[in-house]
């Protein structure tokens, strides 16, 4: 028992270790085709049968997946696990793409693979036409075997991605001894796609009669050029032509100890010969060579703005609608189309391929109003009359009603981004204003700064201003520094305040307004030569005064002279001088004052 | 009442009337029309920033993306602070491929920057420096007592002086004088002043230009975003 569960856990652990030791690689059929053609992407793992790549998403190219094979096995305890995925790539149009590095978890990404497509061109010979083609037929034996396998095609050659029918036929004409193994053929630039019916039937073939059963496929070349169908083999237990089996007694049979006989019965490899596409392919070309169908409906008619609808896209007929693009949508400023989700219904009709491919899409109308959703187009090529035509639907009118203004649009579908509430249909400009608002600050600063934004000169007088400031600032500093100049300076404005004090002097003090005009002369005189006032008499001014460089006018000295003599008979005189006299010689002594400053200098 | 006063008064109505007769006609649809009648009120009231921003939603509307730049800029430069004209400029710029930002200026601090227009700066500039001066003066002119009362009013005077004097300056650097608009679908800048010379560079409708001279007929302007220059047919251009 402890042997039996060791075994166990060690088949377990190699298992694990095996799924543990992932490895993916992806290999592309072709790295250069025209417009038109399909790529073959396979996606092959190794180690587990668990893990599912994603499939690649690559900007104007139409990728779905075809298939997927597995096949595993387990020797000496060692699990060997390969699946292969399938994934047709049909270009929207030319240019240069790269098959981005497919990732599965626990492995390493593969490489990126670059191709190259390029334009659909003119056939250099135009290809007759497929339907008028001989259809190519299956050997005949020359002679009558037991049993022997065809494989035809309904015709040897086709456009790019047109349906071509191949047919496996397995004639038999003893019993069988065991169940018969089918390997399909191999197949090189086609896509195979089974059709269900399995025809049965009877046939005399050189005398003699064979039951046959057929297995049909649609094919569809991927790209122009030659495409191969290797043989299909089939493997049978026949019994042996030598053998009592082969006799009519039961007992024979029964008791028959003989080996049955196996045989590997093949068909001939068949070549097809796909031809590309006319020029001229329309913008909305599909990449289907058959025919179809464009229907488009919505759940509701009405509705408010901000919901949301549900948008249908049924694209039905016959063809390879696998590799169906969505019809372009319509561009519509007022309206949001979200991501759409797409199934595929395929539908055998006889021999034929076709089905239908859904597209559901949610509209978010952003605006009220009404609104019409365009036909929606898909061209494809129609081969019975090897020209490009072109499926529509009709337009759908819908009524969208005022929506809550504060609503937002709705998220629809995973990761897809949160609408803000407001969303901009189209820009534009805004109204209108009514004349006179704003343009400049609100007074009253607003009020000055207009009216000092006008140039001119006139905004230099503050700079006169602060130039006379600095002048007169100068000045009375220089003054200060010097006590001399400064008492010269001033020595008429300390006898105007003298002079102004004794005019000011009441009737009674008429005395104290004589001395203070003798103040007022002597003061002046004693700082213009900066001396003591006290002491100084009319003969010492005098003197002075005649000693200048430039002495005054005899006339002046004279005026002195009479002014100093009239104040000292005043000083001594009963009760003064009145106020009339007091005024006149104030003003005597003023003008004296102002004639002396000029002409002693200040 | 003066006779300008009385003036001012009797055209006021007349001016409500032509104000409302250009909104009918853009109300309308009929912008040609609007263009028009805003036309004549602009060139009535030039200063007034409303006037120059429904000209250029009237010319825009009409299709003369270029013209419409011209207005929009004038009524921004006038009220810079205008959300919707900024707006409108900002839009019609991008129209002919530029932005109201300068690249790589955030639009936060180019709004900021632009708040206030050249002339309000250079209002602001000048009585800065004239408060500036006359308290300077009077501090020189006084004694120690008045020295010390206006010491604190003559460095914020002096402070404003200098900020509204660097601002003015920097904006006068972004948006310097002389300034144009490409007026027609597809200027032709030529390498001189004459249909002799190659054709250096074309400019589309709407963009703007610094006029760097005139000789004749032609002037030379500078592309302000790409930095190149050429001549041009002076119809090409209309100045700001």
């Amino acid at each position: 028992m402890r042997r039996v569960a060791l075994t166990a856990l060690a088949v377990l652990a190699a298992v694990a270790a095996a799924a543990a030791e992932l490895s993916v690689t992806a290999v592309l059929n072709n790295h250069r085709a025209t417009m038109g053609e399909q790529l073959v992407l396979s996606v092959a793992i190794l180690g587990s049968g668990s893990a599912t790549p994603k499939a690649p998403l690559i900007a104007d190219v139409e990728i779905y997946e075809s298939g997927k094979s597995q096949s595993m096995s387990i020797i000496n305890g060692s699990v060997s696990s390969r699946v292969v995925h399938t994934y047709v790539l049909q270009p929207r149009k030319a240019g240069r793409y790269i098959v981005p590095p497919i990732e599965v978890t626990g492995a390493a990404p593969t490489a990126p693979i670059v191709f190259l497509v390029e334009p659909a061109s003119q056939p250099d010979a135009p290809a007759p036409p497929p339907a008028a083609a001989p259809v190519a037929a299956a050997p005949r034996p020359a002679n009558t075997p037991d049993a022997f396998v065809t494989a035809t095609l309904d015709k040897p050659r086709a456009f790019v991605n047109e349906q071509v029918t191949l047919s496996v036929r397995f004639f038999l004409s003893v019993p069988l001894l065991g169940q018969p193994q089918y390997d399909a053929p191999k197949l090189t630039g086609l896509l195979s796609e089974n059709l269900d019916a399995q025809g049965q039937g009877t046939t005399v073939i050189n005398g003699r009669s064979y039951s046959f059963t057929e297995l049909k496929s649609a094919l569809f070349p991927v790209q122009t050029g030659r495409a191969m169908i290797g043989p299909a083999v089939i493997t049978v237990q026949l019994p042996r032509r030598d053998s009592p089996i082969m006799g009519e007694d039961f007992f024979d049979r029964f008791f028959s100890m003989t080996a049955p006989e196996v045989r590997r019965l093949k068909t001939d490899p068949l070549a097809l010969q796909a031809d590309p596409l006319p020029a001229g392919a329309p913008d909305d070309f599909s990449g289907i060579v058959g025919s179809l169908t464009v229907e488009s409906s919505v759940d509701r008619a009405q509705l408010k703005a901000g919901e949301a609808l549900n948008l249908t896209v049924t694209v039905a007929g016959s063809g390879n609608i696998k590799s169906l693009p969505e019809p372009k949508r319509p561009e519509l400023a007022s309206v949001r189309f979200f991501d759409s989700e797409s199934s595929v219904k395929i539908e055998r009709v006889g021999d034929k391929v076709g089905g239908s491919k859904t597209f559901k899409t949610v509209v978010v109308p952003r605006v009220s109003g009404p609104l019409e959703i365009p036909a929606l187009t898909l061209s494809y090529f129609d081969p019975a009359t090897r020209a490009y035509a072109r499926a529509q639907s009709k337009p759908i009118r819908l009524t969208v009603l005022p929506g809550d203004p504060n609503a937002a649009l709705p998220v629809v579908g995973p990761g897809a981004t949160p609408a803000p509430g407001v969303t901009e249909v189209a820009a534009d400009i805004r109204y209108l204003k009514a004349p006179g608002g704003g343009g400049f600050l609100p007074k009253p600063l607003g009020a000055a700064a207009a009216a000092f934004a006008t140039p001119g000169a006139w905004h230099g007088l503050p700079f006169a201003f602060i130039l006379v400031a600095v002048i007169v600032n100068w000045r009375r500093r220089a003054l200060a520094a010097n006590p001399r100049a400064r008492r010269i300076r001033y020595a008429r404005d300390a006898a105007e305040r003298r002079l102004k004090q004794a005019e000011a002097q009441p009737d009674a003090e008429r005395a104290r307004a004589v001395a203070l005009l003798g103040e007022a002369l002597t003061g002046y005189f004693a700082d213009k030569f900066d001396q003591p006032a006290a002491g100084l008499t009319l003969k010492a001014v005098t003197h002075r005064l005649q000693n200048q460089k430039s002495p005054p006018s005899p006339s002046d000295i004279a005026r002195l002279k009479s002014a100093w003599d009239e104040l000292d008979l005043l000083r001594y005189a009963p009760g003064g001088a009145g106020r009339a006299e007091t005024k006149r010689l104030a003003d005597e002594l003023r003008d004296l004052t102002v004639v002396f400053d000029k002409e002693l200098g200040s | 009442m003066t006779p300008l006063l009385l003036a001012a008064a009797l055209a006021l109505p007349a001016a409500a009337a032509a104000y409302d007769e250009a909104k009918a006609a853009y109300d309308s649809g009929n912008f040609a029309h609007a263009a028009s009648a805003f036309e004549a009120l602009v060139a009535a009231r030039p200063d007034d920033a409303a006037l120059h921003y429904n000209l250029g939603g009237s010319l825009l509307k009409a299709g003369r993306l270029g013209r419409a730049s011209a207005a929009y800029q004038r009524a921004f430069d006038l009220d810079p602070r205008d959300g919707d004209g900024r707006h409108n400029l900002d839009f019609v710029l991008k129209l002919s491929g530029e932005e109201l930002a300068p690249p790589g200026i955030p639009s936060p601090a180019f709004a900021a920057f632009t708040a206030l227009s050249a002339r309000e700066l250079a209002g602001l500039h000048w009585l800065t420096a004239w408060i500036t001066m006359i308290l300077a003066g009077l501090t020189l002119l006084g004694n120690a007592q008045r020295r010390e009362r206006l010491a604190n009013p003559l460095a914020g005077a002096a402070a404003a002086w200098l900020l509204f004097g660097l601002w003015w300056a920097c904006l006068r650097a972004v948006l310097p004088a002389g300034r144009g608009v490409i007026v027609v679908s597809r200027a032709e800048l030529r390498n001189g002043p004459g249909e002799k010379f190659t054709v250096g560079y074309t400019a589309p409708e709407g963009r703007r230009v610094r006029v760097l001279s005139v000789s004749g007929a032609w002037l030379e302007v500078g592309l302000l975003k790409e930095g190149v220059k050429g001549w041009t047919l002076a119809s090409t251009v209309e100045k700001l």
